[in-house]
């Protein structure tokens, strides 16, 4: 990867960023909201694009640290944990693309997302429980709609990994 | 020979905010609102001018029962306008009588445009873009319509932090209007609780919650919400009452940061 790789990556990772907390922020659904830095995040992962989703991870975490209140050490786990649990399954059990893959890689890593949040703020009650599915269904379906337009994007332009 | 492609910003970066991050949060954060708060503030506008919409039509179910309730309620404001209208011009005549003066309850106020939210629905906060260089404060109250919906729980140069009642990290000294009982305001997930009611207190359904001014920052008097209902058993030391807050703070847009006396 060049430099100018790092550049275009940190600055698509601060609008991405920008995007859910300013904007995305106002669109909430049952408590939830749609986080589309982490579905890219997964997105990458999944398409085996290892080192920059690493870098991706590492600046993500840099600026969720400033627009969020979540904890560090959440942010940390979730970026890196999420990304090489996704890889390391795939090559484990050689696994390859396919819908239900996608969709069950979505639906889990929202479901740990918000669920592990829950557990850290320890309020467990009726509105956590529909938070926790809000959060999982509307992030799973906005997350597949943008593994499939990558898909179509990288393809189109003829892009391998 | 194949060039070897850059491989060390990965490794720096990766390695950066690993180790630098936990410990200079703050520092970074500030750093990086800064520059970003023009984007911040245009994005935030534009958001909450496109999805005003759509909230309204998934909310569209409630709409018919809140017209209703809001109806009847809007009636029974208007007697009580009527009474509160008389009581003002009372009042002010005793007022004059015994020669007091208040300051103009409109200074101090400093309005101030949401430019960022909290990503979990439990940890509530927003950003707003008003800082210390606008005067704005730790611990000061922060207000729309009137009503208390937080309190700056931290100032930048530029912009603040504003903690909302509805937070589980929120706690606000508040009373309750009639009764006069003293108690704690916290938020969480499930809602608003008033905790630490005295047994003894005739608390009824919607009465008014109010900030009691007891520890400073916030003044006496202004309005959070009303009871919705008791959460806590007969057999408890204190009661405990769930409160309806009286804005959605998900609607918010502008919002005014009260100056400490």
């Amino acid at each position: 990867m060049s430099i100018a790789y790092y550049i275009i990556i940190t600055f698509i990772t601060l609008l991405l960023s920008l995007l859910d907390t300013s904007y995305l922020s106002f669109l909430e659904i049952s408590g939830a909201t749609i986080l589309l830095s982490y579905a890219v995040l997964i997105v990458l992962a999944l398409l085996d694009r290892k080192k920059p989703t690493f870098f991706y991870a590492a600046i993500l975490t840099l600026f969720y640290s400033a627009f969020s209140s979540l904890p560090i050490l959440f942010l940390i786990f979730m970026f890196f944990a999420t990304p090489l649990a996704i890889q390391y399954s795939k090559k484990r059990f050689s696994i390859e693309n396919n819908i239900v893959i996608i969709l069950l890689v979505f639906f889990i890593s929202n479901f740990v997302f918000e669920g592990l949040l829950i557990l850290i703020s320890k309020d467990f009650s009726y509105l956590a429980l529909n938070a926790l599915i809000s959060f999982t269904t509307i992030n799973t379906i906005a997350g597949m709609i943008i593994y499939f337009c990558t898909k179509a994007v990288t393809n189109y332009l003829g892009i391998k990994k | 020979m194949r060039r070897k492609k850059l491989s060390y910003p990965y490794y720096i970066v990766v390695l950066l905010v690993l180790v630098i991050v936990p410990y200079t949060r703050n520092a970074i954060g500030s750093g990086i609102k800064f520059i970003t708060k023009p984007i911040m503030s245009s994005l935030a506008e534009r958001g909450s001018a496109h999805f005003g919409f759509f909230s309204g039509i998934l909310n569209i179910r409630n709409l018919s029962n809140e017209n209703e309730e809001l109806s009847s309620k809007l009636k029974k404001s208007i007697v009580d306008q009527v009474e509160l209208n008389e009581l003002r011009v009372e009042n002010d005549s005793l007022k004059k009588q015994i020669g007091y003066s208040e300051d103009d309850q409109s200074e101090g106020l400093i309005p101030a445009k949401i430019i960022g939210r909290d990503l979990a629905s439990f940890m509530d906060f927003i950003i707003v873009d008003k800082g210390s260089d606008d005067g704005s404060a730790v611990g000061e109250a922060v207000l729309s319509q009137g009503i208390l919906v937080g309190r700056v729980s931290e100032v930048w140069k530029n912009q603040s932090k504003v903690i909302l009642v509805t937070s589980k990290d929120s706690i606000v000294q508040a009373m309750l209007q009639s009764s006069r009982a003293m108690g704690v305001l916290k938020g969480g997930l499930s809602g608003i609780a008033l905790e630490n009611i005295p047994q003894d207190s005739e608390v009824v359904t919607d009465e008014i919650v109010i900030t009691s001014g007891l520890g400073g920052g916030i003044k006496q008097g202004i309005a959070i919400g009303t009871i919705s209902g008791q959460k806590s058993g007969n057999a408890e030391i204190f009661k405990v009452f769930s409160v309806k807050p009286l804005i959605d703070s998900n609607k918010l847009e502008l919002v005014f940061i009260q100056k400490k006396l």
